[in-house]
């Protein structure tokens, strides 16, 4: 956040030009001043670029653009964390002389900040400064100040929802076009006391993965009258939406042609960029056109006005691909019952109380590692939740150099194991969020990958607000009539925020996810026949055979499986067995 | 590379490799392929790319990538495979921005295996950290 300075004792005079992220300059620095000074100079003579004239005329002529254009206030209350948001908003709103609409209210370090768009209001807030006594005792300040556009500090999932629904009020479902023009004035925000603009990254940002995620198949939309002149967030459109086919992006504030590079590829048939700064660069309208079509080259028709046939050659299409993630891979139907009965028995046990049975699951001198670091797009950047595993994270970015303490942070022996397990806090697994990818199959030794999401206990017991991804390899080999890990690597890190949303509420009792189901570890026998049925199907065994199998392993198909597995490698099973 | 001690090779080739790696997958794409092994496999995000040639086919189809490692750790395997060649198990994260894409977190684990004087991959699996598919 910006610091504000207490000790300024003037108030600047309202401006109206916005700094490149939109925010009135608060700090007073001397090259922010400058630049303000030197923009007011643009501004007070008729040294105005065209396009800010045309702006200025367009504004004039709708009257919608004056929501943006008008002042804000940035109010904001030191300690309003401490007194709770209810408070601040029930007196501010109680003791104000005019109605108190208020926006944007959050919370940040120990301030609660809003923002105002009524001078009389912001005015009468000011003269609430250290009259409000506050639980504390204290007097609360109200400190207001001038601002362009509010800031939008987080986008919560209150946000979120709110951005969702007043996209869905927008999207034409049959004709598949949505309408995000002027979006900060749309009325299910403000009527939320949110103002959102899209040309604040993070509002972009999300709007443009609900579109990826939830309307990938959309065929028009207008974004015009944004004041966006960042186009990089619109990117993954051009590799997500195939149909994209009309895009209007008038009024908004791209400089320059080659800031629409990020969304070259989009199959755009229809465009509309009039009022765009960048649109006056040209003298003739075919150098325009040909700018356009360099990037778009399928336009016919141009800010309302139709263009030539195009000519379009297929080979030129720029082709971005990226594979689809698939589900768990688990080619070999032999042994997926083996591995999938593996990864379910060994989290049933780690999630218990007493991790001690996990003891057999390792080979005698098994190796053991935990790492973390938090990555992008994660909860951790809104709640700084720090993943802390008592220095036990092997890490080795986090020492480069250090060899010894790389030996000691490697655990060794699965009794070393098991210990280690044993002082890890308490945790739930999600099945629902499991992928097991099997990426090794030999007759001595395999290599899975399980990746999901899990809640981690604190030491006192209550879980952290936080799912954790995760990502855990190992390597087994033989042992018995099961499996035995030799290697294995535990990553750990703050679930992402797509993560988050799909898992927030882990509960044993759902399906679990494709990749366990259709297994089967049952020791409740009074269906061998299933258990029969589905081993034959998995081993292509005949029954005498299935049955024999079963019947020297107490009908656990897993150990079943495992030896069925190793003598199937080894190719000792005779040919009848499959008869 | 002594074999003497396992440990402080796997650690000091998991941390060579994870650098190398994504330094030439960011800027040496078309070089990538000779890292694998003839007969490696790739996973990718549960996609399988077969053999040097489908895995250097596959990486040279993908869009320009910026990627920033957070977290390289690194095991020596000892079960006996491979003809006893000194073997590593490699668990890299970072963040990667395909072109026209947002960054997104990922996990990859690599089984490599020292060829005498150069380690070769023979088993890489990559996913996002998102949802089951």
């Amino acid at each position: 956040m910006k610091k504000f300075n207490q000790k300024k004792k003037f108030q600047k005079p309202p401006r109206r030009q916005l700094d490149e992220d939109g925010d009135t300059d608060m700090d007073g620095s001397s090259m922010a001043k400058g630049r303000q000074l030197s923009r007011n100079r643009m501004m007070t003579t008729n040294m105005k670029p065209p396009w800010k004239r045309d702006l200025t005329f367009t504004r004039k002529m709708d009257p919608s653009r004056i929501v943006l254009q008008s002042l804000w206030y940035r109010i904001l209350i030191p300690g309003g964390r401490r007194f709770g948001q209810d408070f601040v908003v029930r007196e501010l709103t109680s003791r104000c002389k005019c109605p108190l609409k208020m926006f944007n209210f959050h919370l940040d370090a120990n301030c609660a900040i809003f923002f105002v768009r009524e001078h009389r209001t912001a005015q009468e807030l000011k003269k609430l400064n250290n009259t409000i006594v506050t639980p504390q005792g204290t007097k609360m300040s109200v400190i207001m100040r001038t601002s362009d556009l509010p800031q939008v500090p987080s986008i919560t999932d209150v946000i979120e929802n709110a951005i969702k629904q007043a996209m869905s009020n927008r999207y034409d479902t049959d004709s598949k076009q949505l309408n995000l023009s002027q979006f900060e004035s749309d009325e299910s925000l403000l009527s939320k006391g949110l103002y959102l603009p899209l040309c604040r990254v993070n509002v972009a940002n999300c709007v443009v993965s609900v579109i990826t995620d939830h309307i990938p198949e959309v065929v028009g939309i207008d974004i015009s009258r944004n004041e966006m002149y960042n186009v990089n967030c619109l990117a993954p459109l051009a590799v997500k939406c195939k149909e994209l086919k009309i895009l209007k992006m008038a009024g908004n504030r791209i400089k320059h042609v080659r800031d629409l590079d990020p969304l070259k590829g989009l199959p755009l048939t229809v465009a509309t960029f009039a009022g765009c700064p960048f649109t006056h660069h040209y003298k003739e309208v075919d150098d325009y056109v040909s700018a356009i079509r360099e990037r778009f080259p399928r336009v016919t028709m141009l800010d309302q006005k139709e263009l030539p046939p195009p000519i379009v050659f297929d080979i030129e299409e720029e082709k971005i691909l990226v594979p689809r993630s698939m589900p768990s891979f688990l080619p070999d139907e032999s042994v997926k019952p083996l591995v999938v009965g593996f990864v379910e028995q060994f989290f049933f046990c780690f999630d218990r109380e007493d991790r001690g049975p996990l003891l057999d699951a390792y080979h005698e001198a098994a190796l053991f590692s935990l790492s973390s670091a938090n990555i992008a797009n994660s909860k951790y950047s809104k709640d700084r939740e720090k993943l802390d595993y008592n220095g036990q994270s092997r890490n080795f970015l986090r020492m480069q150099h250090d060899e010894d303490l790389k030996r000691r942070l490697l655990v060794q022996g699965r009794l070393n194991v098991i210990d280690f397990f044993k002082k890890f806090e308490k945790t739930q697994h999600d099945p629902n969020s499991f992928i097991v990818d099997l990426s090794l199959m030999m007759p001595t030794m395999m290599v899975f990958h399980v990746s999901g999401v899990f809640r981690e206990k604190r030491p006192d017991g209550s879980f952290f607000p936080n799912l954790r991804s995760f990502q855990r390899t190992f390597v087994v080999v033989p042992q018995g009539s099961g499996l035995a890990i030799v290697n294995e690597e535990w990553f750990i890190t703050i679930a992402t925020d797509k993560q988050s949303r799909a898992y927030q509420e882990p509960s044993p009792s759902r399906p679990p996810s494709p990749a366990i189901a259709g297994t089967s570890t049952m020791t409740d026998m009074t269906s061998r026949e299933e258990v029969l049925a589905s081993f034959m199907a998995a081993t292509k065994m005949n029954r005498q055979f299935a049955v024999d199998c079963l019947e020297q392993n107490n009908w656990n198909p897993e150990s079943a499986y495992a030896v069925f597995w190793q003598l199937s490698q080894s190719k000792k099973l005779p040919p009848e067995a499959f008869v | 590379m002594s074999q003497k001690d396992p440990v402080a090779t796997a650690s000091k080739a998991g941390l060579e490799f994870a650098k190398i790696f994504y330094k030439t997958l960011d800027s040496k794409r078309h070089m990538l392929g000779n890292i694998y092994q003839d007969d490696a496999q790739l996973l990718w995000n549960g996609n399988q790319y077969s053999g040097k040639e489908a895995i250097h086919k596959f990486y040279t189809s993908l869009p320009h990538s910026e990627t920033t490692l957070v977290s390289v750790d690194a095991q020596p395997i000892t079960a006996q495979f491979q003809e006893g060649k000194p073997t590593a198990l490699i668990t890299c994260t970072g963040n990667i921005r395909l072109k026209g894409l947002q960054s997104a977190g990922f996990t990859e684990n690599f089984v490599v295996l020292s060829e005498g004087t150069s380690w070769k991959v023979l088993r890489g699996n990559f996913r996002f950290h998102e949802p089951a598919p």
